[in-house]
């Protein structure tokens, strides 16, 4: 085979499987009832940018024993350019251990006591007032 | 019908500075995206790291055993493979270095690499490793030669079906009907959204959101496809690239996500439409200087 050939052929597989990965992740969804892994990284998740967005979400501070609060966010030691906030708040609601880990890293002496303050928001209601508000504290006098 | 004229949009050559410009604005999106992972490298794959698995099951179950030293000796050379590939140094064998490295480190840990910022990113990088170029402009060695159009036109392929999709799939999830950019504008400070826009009392209105939610609509459906009309490309890619910016200035997403989605529709722009771009530069260029000097 030339290469000319061989580079319609992939051009072609390229497509029909670019095709395929989105309609596994949208219409093979409602016709079967779950989305298709295709194996290729590029395919595993489909093509989405904010189609549903969560109704109750959380705003995460935290304060030292003097109480002045902060943005959790910068707790985390690493740089995120312009979205530092929502990458930890990305985090912590994916990941149920990511609060505390980030907590005791961020202790800087035996005494030190981080409280965490998570106060939730129901949007569609009320986005002046949180609706919940619960608060996890890590390190502390032993 | 006839197959050459299928296919020619993806063969003969064209002008190679679109694909260099989506180089540096790709790569610097990645080296954005992964380097705070790979320089604070005890965060996230240091011993007992909070980790998730989102992406290669095999490597994030045998990547922890791997000696720290050698993590870290793989993350530089990630780091250094993405800077040779924004200079334009082997584009191709950078994309491949970079590309296994990023996917090896976003499969160890997934957590605080946003995993839907990377969907487009492994297409692309893909298509690099396969296809290579991209370094005939701004890069050491550029000769200035035409580019082989395979590649700029398989991720402008790729780039705009994302979009279309993402269009496609709101419209499932009960979009314009649901109101959706009411409930993301709705977010409260620190969620999200930039502080303007949760301090501006405007874009709270049922009006505006509505008006964003069809809008963004009607972008993400008509301009992949307008943009592949010669007649109507210009005016679609100046849409495009204000919805983007607008994305980026009301919410807090990774610039990756910008520097892929901005770039990348520059392919579609065909050479004379490129003078056309070249010519009103160069004439703001002298339009500057005379008016400083009245």
């Amino acid at each position: 085979m030339n290469r000319l050939v061989i580079r319609r052929i992939f051009i072609v597989v390229w497509i029909v499987l670019a095709l395929a990965g989105a309609l596994a992740h949208t219409v093979a969804e409602r016709a079967v009832g779950h989305t298709i892994d295709l194996g290729l990284p590029n395919l595993q998740y489909g093509y989405v940018m904010f189609n549903a967005n969560p109704k109750r979400v959380p705003v995460y501070t935290y304060a030292h024993a003097d109480g002045e609060r902060h943005d959790l966010a910068d707790l985390d030691p690493r740089p995120a350019l312009g979205y530092k906030r929502a990458r930890v708040a990305l985090d912590a609601m994916f990941s149920a251990t990511y609060l505390r880990d980030l907590c005791n890293r961020a202790l800087t002496s035996r005494d030190d006591q981080i409280t965490i303050y998570v106060d939730g928001y129901q949007v569609d209601v009320d986005r002046e007032h949180p609706a919940m508000s619960t608060t996890e504290v890590c390190g502390g006098p032993r | 019908m006839d197959r050459a004229k299928l296919f020619a949009p993806f063969e003969g050559t064209r002008d190679p500075r679109p694909l260099a410009i989506v180089r540096i604005a790709f790569f610097t999106g990645l080296l954005l995206h992964f380097a705070p992972s790979l320089i604070w490298l005890e965060v996230g794959y240091g011993r007992g790291a909070v980790r998730v698995d989102a992406w290669n099951h095999w490597l994030f179950s045998h990547l922890s055993h791997t000696p720290p030293a050698l993590v870290r000796v793989l993350a530089i050379v990630t780091l250094l493979a993405l800077v040779a590939a924004i200079v334009g140094i082997r584009p191709r064998i950078a994309a491949i270095v970079a590309g296994l490295g990023c996917y090896a480190f976003a499969s160890f840990n997934s957590i605080h690499l946003q995993t839907l910022a990377l969907v487009p990113a492994w297409a692309i990088l893909m298509l690099w490793m396969i296809c290579g170029g991209g370094a005939n402009a701004y890069a050491p060695r550029a000769s200035g030669e035409r580019e082989p159009s395979l590649l700029p036109s398989l991720i402008l392929f790729q780039i705009l079906l994302a979009v279309w999709f993402s269009g496609f799939e709101k419209l499932l999830a009960g979009w314009p009907w649901s109101n959706e950019m009411g409930i993301v504008l709705a977010y409260p400070h620190g969620f999200m959204v930039r502080d303007w826009v949760a301090a501006f009392p405007l874009l709270h209105g049922p009006v505006v959101s509505t008006l964003l939610t069809w809008g963004t609509l009607a972008v993400e459906l008509g301009t992949p496809v307008l943009l592949l009309v010669r007649r109507t490309r210009l005016a679609a890619l100046v849409v495009y690239e204000l919805f983007f910016l607008g994305i980026i200035a009301m919410l807090e997403v990774p610039p990756l996500f910008y520097f892929i989605f901005a770039s990348v529709p520059l392919l579609a722009l065909d050479d004379s439409q490129l003078r056309q771009l070249t010519d009103v530069r160069s004439r703001v260029r002298r339009w500057v200087p005379r008016r400083r000097a009245s």
